[in-house]
């Protein structure tokens, strides 16, 4: 039986439509990855005035200088168009490094200021900070570099972890050799079982 | 005379010399520990904590005070502590008025035991204790009940332990 010829360029036809738009929906997806990838904002929202643009529930992926992968998101962010580097963010919340990572760091805060040249944030307003190992820093103040995973908490702060409570005036924490340098620092070890 | 009042007993063993110290010292082991310093530098990777400038540790009824302590951590169970060894003038306090002095300190967390080495001085400030002083090179408190043992250098052969009449 032979085919009909018509028939059989129309499927043809479809086909390469199908590719074609297939083709699209993939470089789409690629472009979008890539500039999850490279550190790029991305809102429901997004207003401009005169000295400044908004941004609301924002969302930024990126890899810092280490390799490790980070999440930054504000519910509402505004960039400073004199220093388009510069972020204020309403409720900053950070996640740098996976969730099987033993070195996974999540902060939140009431506010925070982002520069995106030096990856620095300046967190504030009864900033939490958790790390691996059920560890949480409570303080006024958290200096926090996205690129190194270091940061500086200004007291009273409190580091509570399940055998441990530490109080100083200051913390100055290395992200690459996990030490941390407490000024004035109170120590209570409990025994197991104490709390 | 005052002095004549003191009776002095020096305490001969065999070698290395012990005594067992006629007090105890007060201790609450079951107290959580609180450890203070002028700075304190946590390194996670070396599971230890070092503590330098008027280092204070203050467990219920017994304090220590001394320039650096190190607090080693246990590996197995991260932030509970293991030991703490305390150096360069050493002195521990517990409320019954009893004062000792050392070079070092080791507190063994875990078999609750506080060894105080060289130059070792036990001076008992409260008027209703037997103890007046005591010397040697070693002092070891048991934590859990109070009990303490001070020994003389291996060489010396002698401890040496001052009773109030």
């Amino acid at each position: 039986m032979a085919s009909d010829p018509t028939h059989h360029s129309r499927r043809v036809r479809r086909l390469r439509q199908v590719m074609f738009v297939s083709a699209l929906a993939l470089l789409a997806l690629i472009l979008l990855w890539s500039s999850f990838g490279s550190g790029a904002w991305f809102g429901a929202r997004v207003t401009s005035g005169p000295a400044q643009a908004e941004m609301i529930d924002a969302v930024m992926r990126g890899k810092n200088q280490q390799g490790k992968p980070y999440v930054l998101r504000a519910q509402v962010l505004r960039q400073r168009l004199e220093t388009t580097s510069i972020y204020d963010m309403q409720a900053p919340d950070i996640e740098l490094g996976t969730r099987r990572a033993k070195d996974r760091i999540q902060a939140q805060a009431q506010s925070g200021v982002y520069d995106q040249q030096t990856g620095n944030i300046v967190l504030s307003g009864e900033v939490e900070l958790r790390q691996t190992g059920d560890r949480i820093i409570r303080a006024p103040e958290v200096d926090f570099n996205m690129q190194s995973g270091d940061f500086i908490v200004q007291g009273p702060l409190q580091m509570r972890s399940p055998a441990r409570l530490i109080s100083a005036d200051l913390l100055t924490s290395t992200g690459n050799n996990k030490t941390h340098e407490f000024t004035n620092g109170v120590i209570t070890l409990f025994a197991k079982g104490q709390k | 005379m005052r002095g004549l009042a003191i009776l002095l007993f020096s305490l001969f063993f065999a070698t290395p010399a012990t005594a067992q110290s006629p007090t105890r010292f007060a201790t609450s082991p079951d107290a959580p520990i609180v450890v203070s310093g002028q700075t304190i530098i946590l390194q996670e990777l070396k599971n230890r904590a070092l503590l330098n400038g008027n280092a204070k540790l203050l467990q219920g009824d017994l304090s220590m005070t001394a320039t650096t302590m190190t607090i080693i951590f246990d590996p197995k169970q991260g932030d509970q502590a293991q030991d703490v060894f305390a150096s360069d003038g050493v002195s521990v306090v517990d409320v019954k008025g009893q004062i000792s002095h050392a070079d070092e300190a080791h507190y063994n967390v875990a078999a609750e035991t506080l060894e105080l080495t060289g130059n070792v001085r036990v001076e008992n400030h409260n008027p209703d204790a037997q103890l007046g002083t005591a010397q040697g090179q070693r002092l070891m408190i048991n934590m859990r009940d109070g009990t303490s043992q001070i020994y003389s250098n291996a060489g010396s052969g002698r401890a040496r332990i001052q009773l109030k009449p």
